[in-house]
């Protein structure tokens, strides 16, 4: 149920004309319902998730080798672990497309191929004699954009050559916005540049002054670009806000990935501190973080949330990494050895359980059950869609083209009521001190006082306790009735010393004289 | 160890295999999760925004034209019993029965000298239509009667004076004429067996309620609105406005609304069970509203003005969601709802009768499944997003002539005036002392 709640926006201020309580009322009557059906949806979606489970307590998921799995599986599932073997102009890089079915294979040393990989069917393939640096795919499969040594490439299904961006010079990594129709490539004097395919202008170029990074990843779920920087920052950018939106320092020397969870809301690095970290994105605080054996040169993350990284020529996959403590470290999921081939690209293939590994000598496609998306939504990407429905969507997607403006760190404020400003930024300041608060850590006192006793005795001071009260309560009343007790002594004292008829307030008068008596009587 | 690993049989999914039971159909399911659909609102936004952009890119309001009067249109009433046909009366005494789905004139005739000043059907399926005109008679009409020449009334009514407007009772064969007072009349006799009135008013337009089918409405020259009773055979009472009005209508669902067309270019919808204030001023006719009608929905009105235009209200709204206006309409003098909501006819001072859209940019062809759906999701998302300005803004803006442009400009300039200093007075008034409302400003009295 959870997981179809959207986060609400609107706080009632209470001061609402009858009509509109009634409406705001039926609406929430509509989203009632509407999670109703969705939950009672589930029912009709057609596939559950792969599986892997131990079955007994010495069996463990990650000593499963692919060679293993390949006779645990159906005979369409073996077909999806396959090497090729492209030995050349390595090292090579793969991604699949958003709708699973292309994968799209390039050499450092220009070798690219285009493939329709379930049907194991070559589609282009091409050799451009120079060095290609980043590879994606654009709004479809039809197209594909190469970061080469100098500037951009669009190529076509074909293998044709559409567009040159000159204005991408040197670029480094590439990644495309597929709501916004944009091309956003990381260039090598630390520029961010934003392209709209569909009209082919800059929408704009963005200065991060931070210099070189290949370090660049969008979080699908808002649009923003994360780059990880030499210095252990990672800086969150949109087209359009010409500073960084954030900055967060997340490791000490040089970040070497990010990756998001699928919700968006956890932002994953690795650094050359051989560190993995996750990050809350809503507080920007630090949630989860342990050690690697030696640095992940790369990472991805699955429709799923399975976290692959590539640490030489081992890839390893995380399953449940956000457990309950901030301290354990998580088991890997699985792991596999790439016969001694250093790794330079991982991809999931969304709606399947298959990694992409891209490598020094070529391509070696994996099965990690559980990783992939089992139902997909045919209206948004559909792996066996028809050349018509793909046509259909396009214009679609065209007309749904959103403004670069709608890309914001809360996606879902559109169509709310707009906040006071400056309640607003007072909130954004609050979230920003939050976020910056030192953690609290217990300072380290001298010689002696550090004893384990003391420190005990020292921590239990001020804690209240029922015990402690009980303790005080019983103390209170003794005190009481001591004083109460002491009282009535006086008084009885006094009704000796004071005759009948003589005002209380007259009675110290007597007591004195009492005293004089007595010592008058002494002498 | 359990492995299962996903695993999808392409058969599945081709159209012309078991995917689509092998008629080239492309399955399809929906899988609702929000990670799979990222930029929700912000597309759903941009969708709206599209919607209304088509809606305002299809919006053809106008059908057509039923031409066959010569001189100005000053009556229409629709039949109560079919939904097709209309019937028009003009200045030179014709009067037309239409046929909307053959696009055609049925039936007509010369029914009065000079002006014919009401129409109205009867109730009963069978039965025909009432005229009166200038020439103090009332005529009874069924398409029957024909003697070869001309066509011949079922009856004749002229023991009346003046009659300005005529209408028939929901259940019984009762009908109400008005002029000076209001007379009810029994279909088959030939004298008036009631008389109402309330002092020396010449009384305008007159109508039955459709529900309290007893209680009978009029506006008159005193810039009353006069609530009579045909039971107690007395009138009820009475409310007078600042300027005359001239035309009113029941709200045939909220039976307790009515809505008056005024001389001051608004509309005041009432409830009958407290008339102090109006309930809603309807505001955006620059001149003389000459007729309204209620769509037999109740969610809407139309209006006809003196301005050369149509405009179609929300019951409950102050400005009009729609406005019509050709370049050949002169001043508006009647109009009806069909009687299926869906179009709007038109009388206009030019002798043409004009059928319109009710909604302007939805099309009039059997729909398709998807096709409907598609609209009903475009309507929704509207619905949704038709606060946020852009797409208001989009949604509201209509082409309307120079000289209307101008004078709502200048109206509004007036009322704003208007506003502000009775704000103003508001503020530098006694506490406890107060200023009528611009609402209530239209009302001069009541009195019961």
């Amino acid at each position: 149920m959870d997981k179809y709640k959207r986060p609400n926006q609107q706080k009632s201020t209470g001061k609402a004309s009858l009509r509109s309580k009634r409406l705001l009322q039926q609406s929430r009557n509509f989203e009632k319902e509407a999670l109703q059906k969705a939950v009672a949806a589930e029912v009709l979606l057609p596939e559950n998730g792969g599986i892997l489970e131990p079955e007994n307590e010495l069996e463990k998921t990650y000593s499963l080798s692919q060679a293993k799995l390949k006779g645990l599986v159906d005979d369409q599932t073996k077909r999806k672990i396959f090497d090729l073997n492209l030995d050349v102009l390595g090292p090579y890089k793969a991604i699949y497309s958003r709708s699973s079915r292309s994968l799209l294979v390039t050499g450092r040393k220009g070798h690219v191929g285009l493939t329709f990989w379930r049907e194991a069917r070559l589609q282009t393939e091409l050799y451009l004699q120079e060095t290609i640096r980043d590879l994606t795919f654009l709004h479809t499969d039809q197209y594909f954009a190469l970061a080469q040594r100098k500037y951009t490439f669009i190529y076509d299904s074909q293998g044709i050559e559409l567009h040159c961006l000159r204005e991408h010079r040197y670029p480094t990594a590439l990644t495309f916005l597929p709501y916004h129709l944009l091309l956003v490539s990381a260039l090598e004097n630390g520029n961010l540049i934003y392209t709209d395919t569909s009209l082919g202008t800059i929408v704009s170029k963005l200065d991060t002054k931070m210099g070189k990074t290949k370090v660049l990843a969008q979080n699908m779920q808002n649009g923003i670009i994360h780059l990880g920087h030499k210095n252990g920052v990672v800086s969150f950018w949109t087209p359009v806000t010409s500073n960084a939106l954030v900055k967060m320092s997340v490791h000490r020397g040089p970040v070497t990935g990010i990756g998001f969870d699928p919700k968006g809301q956890n932002m994953i690095t690795t650094g050359s501190d051989k560190k993995v970290k996750i990050w809350d994105l809503r507080t920007f605080r630090l949630k989860k973080q342990w050690s690697l054996p030696c640095v992940a040169s790369e990472m991805t993350v699955s429709q799923h949330g399975l976290l692959a990284l590539a640490m030489n020529s081992h890839v390893w996959i995380w399953k449940d990494y956000l457990g309950e403590t901030e301290e354990t470290v998580p088991k890997p999921y699985m792991k596999e050895l790439i016969g001694g081939n250093e790794i330079h690209s991982l991809d999931f293939c969304p709606f399947e359980d298959v990694l992409g590994v891209g490598h020094v000598t070529g391509f070696s496609s994996l099965v990690v059950p559980g990783a992939g998306e089992p139902n997909f939504d045919t209206f948004e990407s559909h792996p066996y869609e028809t050349k018509r429905q793909r046509k259909e969507k396009e214009v679609r997607l065209l007309l749904e083209k959103l403004p670069p403006a709608t890309i914001t760190l809360n996606p879902q404020v559109i169509g709310t009521v707009e906040q006071d400003p400056q309640s607003r930024l007072k909130e954004l300041k609050e979230l920003e001190r939050n976020a910056n608060v030192p953690k609290q850590r217990e300072k380290k006192r001298k010689r002696g006082r550090n004893k384990l006793a003391a420190k005990l005795r020292r921590k239990q001071h001020n804690v209240i306790d029922h015990r402690r009260l009980e303790l005080q309560e019983r103390l209170a009343k003794e005190k009481e009735e001591k004083r109460q007790s002491k009282g009535k002594a006086m008084l009885n004292q006094s009704t000796v010393a004071v005759p009948d008829g003589v005002p209380s307030f007259l009675s110290s008068l007597y007591e004195k004289k009492k005293k004089k008596k007595t010592y008058l009587s002494s002498n | 160890m359990k492995v299962k690993a996903l695993s999808r049989s392409e058969r599945d999914w081709d159209p012309y295999l078991s995917g689509g039971a092998g008629l080239g159909i492309s399955r399809n399911i929906h899988n609702p999760d929000p990670v799979l659909h990222p930029f929700e609102r912000a597309r759903e936004y941009k969708r709206a925004v599209n919607a209304v952009k088509l809606d305002r890119i299809f919006a053809k309001p106008f059908l057509y034209a039923l031409e066959g009067h010569v001189e100005g249109i000053y009556a229409l009433a629709r039949s109560r019993s079919n939904v097709a046909l209309v019937c028009s009366g003009s200045a030179d005494g014709q009067v037309c029965l239409w046929h909307l789905g053959r696009r055609g004139e049925v039936w007509s005739t010369k029914a009065h000298q000079g002006f014919v000043r009401g129409i109205s059907f009867l109730s009963s399926s069978s039965d025909g239509w009432l005229t009166c005109g200038d020439d103090k008679t009332i005529k009874y009409w069924k398409a029957e009667r024909y003697d070869g020449d001309t066509w011949k009334p079922v009856s004749s009514y002229s023991n009346c004076g003046v009659v300005m407007c005529v209408d028939s009772h929901w259940k019984e064969p009762v009908f109400a004429s008005c002029g000076e007072g209001v007379d009810i009349w029994n279909l088959k006799r030939s004298n008036p067996y009631v008389h109402l009135s309330w002092d020396t008013e010449t009384v305008y337009h007159v109508r039955f309620h459709s529900v309290e089918t007893n209680l009978l409405l009029g506006c008159g020259s005193d810039r009353g609105l006069t609530l009579f009773d045909i039971r107690s055979e007395l009138p009820v009472r009475k409310l007078v406005l600042k300027m005359q009005s001239n035309s009113i209508a029941w709200n045939p669902i909220e039976p307790y609304l009515f809505t008056a067309a005024n001389e001051d270019s608004n509309l005041y919808t009432f409830d009958l069970r407290y008339m102090k204030h109006a309930l809603k001023v309807h505001f955006d006719h620059v001149s003389a509203v000459m007729s309204v009608d209620y769509s037999p929905t109740g969610k809407e009105f139309v209006s006809g003005s003196y301005d050369r235009t149509i405009r179609i209200f929300g019951s409950h709204d102050k400005l009009s969601r729609e406005v019509y206006h050709t370049k050949r309409m002169q001043r508006v003098f009647a109009v009806q709802y069909s009687g299926d909501s869906r179009f709007i006819i038109s009388g206009s001072d030019d002798g043409i009768v004009r059928v319109w859209k009710n909604e302007a940019s939805t099309p009039l062809k059997p729909l398709l499944r998807n096709e409907r759906e598609k609209l009903n999701y475009e309507k929704k998302l509207k619905e949704r997003y038709g606060f946020i300005p852009d797409v208001r803004k989009i949604a509201r803006q209509r082409h309307v002539p120079k000289l209307i442009y101008k004078l709502k400009k200048q109206k509004a300039e007036m009322k704003k005036s208007k506003e502000r200093k009775e704000r103003n007075r508001r503020l530098h008034s006694q506490p406890g002392s107060s200023s009528p409302r611009l609402k209530d400003e239209a009302i001069v009295g009541q009195v019961d």
